[in-house]
């Protein structure tokens, strides 16, 4: 799969890089592509172009706060998950969402 | 519900800077005043900037609490009513505080939302977008803000604030002022609640009686005790504590000393009771220690209130108490950390819808 993510927790400093961390590891250990975009206390970092959503599979909204620049967002397949249950459950999200994209 | 949370941590996330800011320029302007040149224009120029930005910051909250609702359209309008819940601008009305931004913020990003989604023709549609959604949202924010939420909510902050002060004038009270204002700050960790708390220190500022530093001192365990707690006790009590917990520890510790009480937010939503409930309680103790001791402080914002401390020993003391308090409470109602359990039970729960 070609997998695409965005993370982002209000202070912007832990939980959204663990996030990120634990979703690349999660998405490389299964054999998947991933981009990770992470905003956090400084901005936006690693951010995903229009082409890169436009050819994802499925979009991970790892959020807890709103999130700059939507609007990229909306003609691709998405997944939200509060960003605690993320970084717990990485591996599993993305088996769980490779079974529901193929049924 | 979801919603309402997420804009409200956006709010908090994106006033968290101006807040930092504002709190160290004062303290560190105010000492410099103190203890180096008491009439230094430049510094006491800069003392009173950060005041005007402590004074923005219900307009920057309420506009970013908009925005996670009715995206970039909805700032504006969200600025505009979040800056009315601190200054009111109609005659006899009060100012309605943190509870009126929410509620700027709340209603500024779902009329946003509303207008956004209205069908418009399509030559109308550029106009919609530059001058409708301001123009409009921004007048009805103002006109709400500024005759029903000022009038009802502004009433009610004043009867707050006013119940604050009555209870802080009868000293066989006064401690339990403390320990109630601490136990406010310490119970949200830089939600409502703990504003409602800071604003009424910070509203009593300019009494001549001097009581606003008294419980200004008197916060500061409820400031410092949750950040300081969680951290310390995921030091002591690894096993209790999940690894990214452990890992967060020092920046929580850090965060604590220099008055930044977010940073134990984390950890409360993991485990709301066990982490909430004893930062309340050692938080209170602490502050009921303040204000039994009448002790005051001019600075904000964790150690930078020390040098200020009216007795220092005691100040220290009753954090120190405090969060020996929580840092007991939290590790004595925690259970041992179980990996395997808790990975089986959440791969059951892991439900979720794919949307387009």
């Amino acid at each position: 799969m070609n997998i695409l993510a965005v993370t982002a927790c209000a202070t912007g400093v832990a939980h959204t890089f663990m996030a990120k961390r634990a979703l690349e590891d999660a998405a490389k250990k299964q054999g998947h592509q991933i981009k990770v975009e992470t905003q956090g206390a400084t901005g936006i970092e690693n951010e995903l172009t229009q082409a890169e959503v436009d050819a994802a599979d499925i979009l991970i909204l790892a959020v807890e706060v709103g999130i700059a620049k939507k609007e990229r967002f909306e003609n691709v397949k998405k997944v939200e998950m509060p960003i605690g249950t993320v970084i717990k459950n990485a591996d599993s999200l993305i088996r769980k969402i490779e079974e529901k994209l193929n049924t | 519900m979801r919603k309402f949370q997420q804009a409200l941590m956006t709010g908090v996330s994106y006033m968290l800077p101006f807040i930092v800011f504002a709190g160290m320029t004062i303290a560190v302007t105010q000492m410099y005043s103190q203890y180096i040149q008491t009439d230094s224009a430049a510094v006491n120029t800069l003392n009173g900037f950060a005041w005007v930005m402590i004074d923005m910051i219900p307009a920057i909250f309420a506009a970013y609490m908009a925005y996670a609702i009715g995206d970039k359209a909805a700032i504006a309008p969200g600025f505009i009513g979040g800056y009315i819940a601190a200054h009111p601008t109609v005659e006899n009305t009060s100012a309605s505080g943190f509870l009126g931004a929410i509620l700027a913020g709340f209603i500024a990003g779902y009329v946003v939302l509303y207008f956004r989604k209205l069908p418009f023709p399509d030559f109308l549609e550029s106009i919609k977008k530059t001058l409708f959604i301001p123009v409009l949202t921004g007048w009805l924010l103002y006109f709400i803000m500024a005759y029903p939420v000022a009038i009802t909510v502004g009433a009610l902050n004043d009867l707050i604030i006013a119940s604050l002060i009555n209870l802080s004038e009868s000293p066989q009270y006064a401690f339990l002022l403390g320990a109630i204002l601490s136990a406010m700050c310490a119970f949200d960790m830089g939600g409502p609640l703990n504003k409602i708390a800071i604003t009424f220190v910070f509203a009593l500022w300019n009494e001549p009686s001097g009581i606003g530093f008294v419980v200004n001192a008197a916060v500061f365990p409820g400031i410092m005790v949750p950040a300081l707690s969680v951290g310390i006790a995921s030091l002591i009590a690894k096993s209790k504590f999940s690894e990214a917990e452990i890992q967060m520890a020092p920046a929580s510790i850090l965060s604590g000393l220099v008055g930044i009480t977010e940073a134990a937010l984390p950890y409360a939503f993991q485990n709301p009771f066990r982490v909430i409930v004893p930062n309340m309680i050692g938080a209170a103790i602490g502050g009921a220690m303040m204000m039994a001791f009448g002790v005051s402080t001019t600075g904000v914002s964790g150690v930078f209130g020390l040098p200020m401390a009216s007795n220092l020993p005691i100040f220290i003391l009753a954090i120190v108490v405090g969060v020996i308090c929580s840092v007991g409470l939290q590790i004595l109602v925690r259970k041992p950390r179980n990996d395997e359990t808790d990975k089986a039970t959440s791969e059951e729960e892991l439900d979720f819808d794919i949307t387009m």
